[in-house]
């Protein structure tokens, strides 16, 4: 068996409300091995981004433990949170979430930026375009994301999402943004980087692309399901 | 109609969810407005409102000038013979008055309280048509030369001294040896034109026959005076060039007929000039209202350059709402509409809270402004004032609509829903930003060195050291009333005084002198190097005995003081002060030189000769001292810590002489403070500008950077999910806000340095390194917190937070 990248054992999130208070996870558990590519589908509310946004340490869980390759990182500070971010996650969003005003090349720089290692501006040249390279976009280095369309900048998120050389690849619907034409581009494009060994844990609503992955997961009212249980859940 | 109550309506509702944004814009612009209001009524005032006489257009004060040459002497005093021809030989008033003015004991009062009073002729009450509360008031019969001791009483002194008593007429009132026949009140509401100075009121109207001005200077042509003043209200059809002409022909044909023979006179003329009461009323503060107007407008300018960016926050947060509605239907002219209602509303509230901030403002300026500023007493809230608020509700209502609807940037509404999720909401660009800070920084900044400068400058005025003491001094004018009195009488009645008041035991010592030093131009006379010279100076004349110099402190820089010989023989010698030693001596000593005034052959030796001293708005003057004092004037010396009462001393000179009474009674300290009251009040009105302005750039510069840093959330959002951690995300946003604020404090330094520049050129202003500096370091300090205090919620905050907009 391949290396286990994380592992998640009994996590729960409970969001406090002023009348009532949201489970909006119950006891999750899950590892994630080296190499693996699994989807978490489940209807809208169901908890599945913010099992995501623990997972890529935007949030922190209520309860349970939480392993990146086996450290425990349930209760980091907001500055080791950051460095752990910066090192081991690649994050993918629906909405891009690139910055307006800087440029494609700065947008995928930023993370080698943050970076604890220090980068010169060579290094940091080379590994940019070696990931414009890789998503099919290093003619348009230049260029300001308002000036792409949805499915470029899409793929212009993973090339910064990439650029850290991170352990897993946090992708956050995708394609939920994008016409299926660019949907599909961006899928094929998430298939070929697990062929060549990135590890990648997707959230998504669309059964057809919960289907490219390796492991699909269902999420039902915050509880966590495999295949074989979602399908006796109905 | 329902329809826009209803619009109203649902802006109230809309505005009732947004509470700390309508406290920030009320308050801010609460304040502002009302200052704003303040300072437009005070302004219209003096500038638009007319004086409240008929004809007021009409009404002139003739001021006297003299000339020796063409060089002029005096303005604004007159000789008492040209003010009594100009009373009744004038030719181009249809009413005319002279007027003197003075303080008196009142004697019929109990406790004889020094009172202003105004000798006048009728003609005044004419010319202001002065109302009446009961009687009449001095009649024509009652003018020149008919003897007629009659008073006129003001409703203030009515109320504070005869408990309003309905039988006042006909009782007696008594100034000096006269007992007047008091004949009318003035009607509560009656605003007496303060002509002599500012927040001067009269007390009592006596008829002008029984003015306190001695025999010798009725009829002198040498005794100028400035409290003498002739008012007219000119004829229809004559021109204020016509009048200055035949009035000028008149006076000086009979001041040349009168001063033949007069050496010294034998150049001289003298000259009427008219001035409006408008002019005389307001005096040079034309100006000073003018400053606190724009300095109000400026406040009002950053205020609104906060509030624009209140605005500005808001509109983000309610870019979805517009989108929905444009997607709606809604034009820009109903996004307009919309946010017109809700401005509106806000300035309306704002302005009703700025006119009882103005109510309060004028409550203030009556207290401690009423003898800084002219007409201070009627201002009040009124029609206009209500109109201008709302006026200015409306402007700025109208302006931030103007902008907000801007802002939405109409085509791009319609299309951020449907491209859902690309982009940050509401696109606003850093370059815009950027030009936020920097126009914020730049105002903020600019207001504050302006009011740290000004702050300074009457801080410098109060603190400028006087050159002589004034703690533990008391200076006191007695008078023996209707006792007359020889001059060895008067110097056996001096010596007598002196050694009982030197008998009490707070007392240290005591000198017979006229004035204290800060009493200027009570006695300001003209003074050459020759006989009958034409090199003159004008200084002020003090007589004084040896004691005066080491009581007040006064430094001898040269030379010697009075010795007791000298004041017992009145010796014929004098000390000046370095000023006038240098008019006499410019490059040398003028020690032993001669001192000549005009009317008299007999030179004056200088045996000394004192450091200048330094009186608060009037600076340093010539000053000249003779030796010894044949007046009942003295300066007392306390010892430490003890003090001296009106009535003690009133107990102790009686037993001198029972006719003695105490005139004036002054504690120098307190009256060299007086001279002070109007720097007093312009530190206190700039000190409270400067804190107001300080608390409007801090809430400016938090504005404006945490609304720029609000428009950045998602985007640091995204920077931490990506790894930045809070140092960094610190970082980021002090290296980019840093920029602006730098830009604008390059700037700001850069007009600082061209006022500079300017300012080395006029004696008006003067800018100032360290206040500069001060303004620059707080600007720094307040946009360092502010940055600090936005960003505080978000690098302590979870990424997804952030990124969800929680």
């Amino acid at each position: 068996m391949s290396n286990v990248k994380i592992r998640l054992e009994e996590i729960t999130k409970v969001f406090v409300g002023e009348e009532m208070d949201t489970h909006a996870l119950k006891g999750v558990n899950l590892s994630i091995y080296d190499g693996d590519y699994i989807s978490i589908s489940g209807q809208s509310g169901c908890g599945k981004s913010t099992l995501l946004s623990i997972l890529g340490l935007l949030d922190m869980p209520t309860g349970g433990k939480y392993f990146i390759e086996d450290h425990d990182v349930s209760q980091l500070t907001l500055t080791q949170s950051a460095e752990i971010r910066n090192q081991k996650i690649g994050f993918i969003f629906q909405q891009f979430n690139l910055i307006d005003e800087l440029s494609v090349f700065d947008n995928i720089a930023l993370p080698l930026n943050y970076s604890k290692t220090s980068y010169s501006q060579t290094q940091i040249a080379e590994r940019v375009q070696f990931c414009l390279d890789k998503v099919e976009m290093g003619h348009r280095a230049k260029h300001k994301p308002n000036q792409l369309s949805g499915g470029q900048q899409q793929r212009i998120a993973i090339a910064r999402a990439l650029v850290a050389n991170p352990a897993i690849l946090l992708v956050d619907e995708p394609t939920g943004n994008l016409d299926s034409k660019n949907g599909d581009v961006v899928m094929e494009m998430l298939a070929k980087l697990n062929e060549e060994g990135t590890t990648i844990c997707m959230v998504t609503h669309d059964p057809r692309y919960a289907t490219m992955s390796k492991t699909q997961f269902h999420m039902l009212d915050g509880v966590l399901l495999d295949a074989e249980q979602a399908r006796l859940a109905g | 109609m329902i329809a826009i109550a209803n619009k109203f309506r649902l802006a109230l509702v809309s505005l009732k969810h947004a509470p700390g944004f309508c406290i920030s814009v009320l308050t801010t612009l609460g304040i502002t407005i009302g200052a704003l209001i303040c300072m437009f009524n005070l302004n219209h005032l003096i500038y638009v409102k007319s004086l409240p006489y008929p004809d007021h257009d009409r009404l002139y004060v003739a001021q006297g000038e003299s000339y020796n040459k063409n060089e002029m002497q005096l303005d604004g005093y007159h000789l008492y013979p040209i003010a009594e021809l100009l009373y009744k030989k004038q030719d181009v008033f249809e009413h005319v008055s002279i007027m003197h003015f003075e303080e008196q004991l009142i004697t019929s009062i109990s406790g004889q309280p020094k009172l202003n009073v105004t000798f006048t002729t009728s003609g005044l009450f004419t010319i202001v048509d002065a109302p009446m509360e009961m009687g009449r008031p001095i009649a024509a019969t009652e003018d020149l030369d008919a003897r007629n001791p009659v008073a006129v009483i003001s409703y203030k002194t009515w109320n504070d001294y005869y408990g309003k008593r309905p039988d006042i007429l006909n009782q007696k009132l008594t100034v000096g040896e006269t007992s007047f026949s008091i004949v009318g009140v003035t009607a509560k509401n009656f605003s007496e034109p303060e002509l002599y100075s500012i927040g001067r009121k009269t007390a009592v109207w006596l008829a002008w026959d029984f003015n306190s001005i001695p025999e010798s200077n009725r009829e002198g042509w040498q005794s100028w005076s400035p409290s003498l003043l002739v008012v007219g209200k000119l004829k229809k059809g004559v021109t204020e060039d016509q009048a200055n002409q035949q009035l000028t022909q008149l006076t000086n044909t009979e001041f040349k007929a009168q001063t033949i023979g007069v050496g010294w006179l034998k150049e001289g003329s003298i000259k009427v000039r008219l001035e409006s009461f408008e002019s005389a009323i307001v005096g040079d503060n034309y100006k000073t209202v003018m400053m606190f107007l724009l300095g109000a407008l400026a406040l009002l300018l950053i205020a609104c350059a906060n509030v624009s960016n209140l605005f500005l926050s808001r509109t983000a947060e309610k870019f979805r709402e517009y989108a929905i509605r444009a997607t709606l239907g809604a034009t820009k002219a109903h996004l307009f509409k919309h946010v017109l209602y809700e401005t509106f509303v806000l300035m309306f509230l704002s302005s009703m809270l700025g006119l009882v901030v103005a109510h309060f403002g004028f409550e203030l300026l009556k207290t401690h402004a009423q003898e800084q500023l002219p007409r201070i007493n009627d201002l009040s809230i009124n029609f206009v004032t209500v109109v201008f608020a709302f006026s200015v509700a409306a402007l700025l209502a109208s302006f931030f609509s103007v902008i907000i609807t801007n802002m939405i940037k109409y085509r791009r509404l319609n299309s951020s829903l449907q491209s859902s999720g690309k982009g940050s909401g509401l696109q606003i660009s850093a370059k815009v930003r950027s030009m936020l800070i920097l126009s914020q920084v730049i105002l903020a900044s600019l207001l504050l060195t302006g009011s740290f400068n000004i702050l300074k400058q009457s801080l410098g005025v109060i603190n400028q050291a006087a050159g002589f003491e004034t703690e533990n001094l008391v200076h006191v004018i007695m008078t023996t009333g209707a006792q007359q009195t020889t001059r060895p009488e008067r110097i056996q009645m001096i010596e007598s005084i002196k050694k009982k008041v030197l008998e009490l035991p707070q007392v240290r010592d005591i000198s017979n002198s006229i004035f204290a030093p800060m009493q200027t131009n009570n006695f300001v006379s003209l003074v050459t190097k020759e006989l009958s010279g034409n090199e003159k100076n004008q200084a002020n004349t003090n007589m004084i005995d040896h004691q005066y110099v080491p009581m007040f402190g006064l430094e001898l820089v040269q030379g010697n003081n009075f010795n007791q010989e000298n004041i017992r023989d009145s010796a014929k010698m004098v000390l000046v002060n370095e000023t006038l030693a240098k008019f006499y001596a410019p490059d040398g000593n003028a020690l032993g030189m001669n001192v000549f005034w005009q009317s008299q052959p007999e030179p004056y030796k200088i045996v000394g000769i004192v450091k200048d001293i330094y009186i608060p708005r009037t600076g340093v003057t010539s000053r000249v001292y003779l030796a010894g004092s044949s007046s009942l004037s003295f300066v007392i010396k306390l010892k430490d810590n003890h003090d001296l009462t009106k009535n003690e001393l009133i107990d102790l000179v009686s037993q001198v002489n029972r006719n003695i009474a105490i005139y004036s009674f002054i504690k120098v300290d307190d009256a060299y403070k007086t001279l002070l009251a109007r720097d007093i009040a312009i530190v206190s009105i700039t000190a409270a500008i400067a804190v107001l302005a300080l608390f409007l750039a801090s809430l400016g510069i938090y504005g404006v950077l945490s609304y720029s840093i609000k428009l950045r959330r998602y985007e640091l959002g995204v920077r931490m999910s990506i790894g930045a951690c809070p140092k960094r995300i610190a970082k980021v946003v002090f290296g980019d806000y840093s920029r602006p604020v730098m830009l604008g404090l390059l700037l700001t330094m850069c007009i600082t340095i061209l006022l500079y520049a300017w300012s080395l050129n006029t004696d008006s202003f003067a800018i100032e390194l360290i206040p500069s500096m001060l303004s620059y370091v707080l600007v720094v300090l307040t946009s360092a917190i502010a940055c600090a205090l936005s960003l505080r919620q978000i690098i302590w905050a979870r990424p997804i937070t952030i990124l969800r907009g929680e």
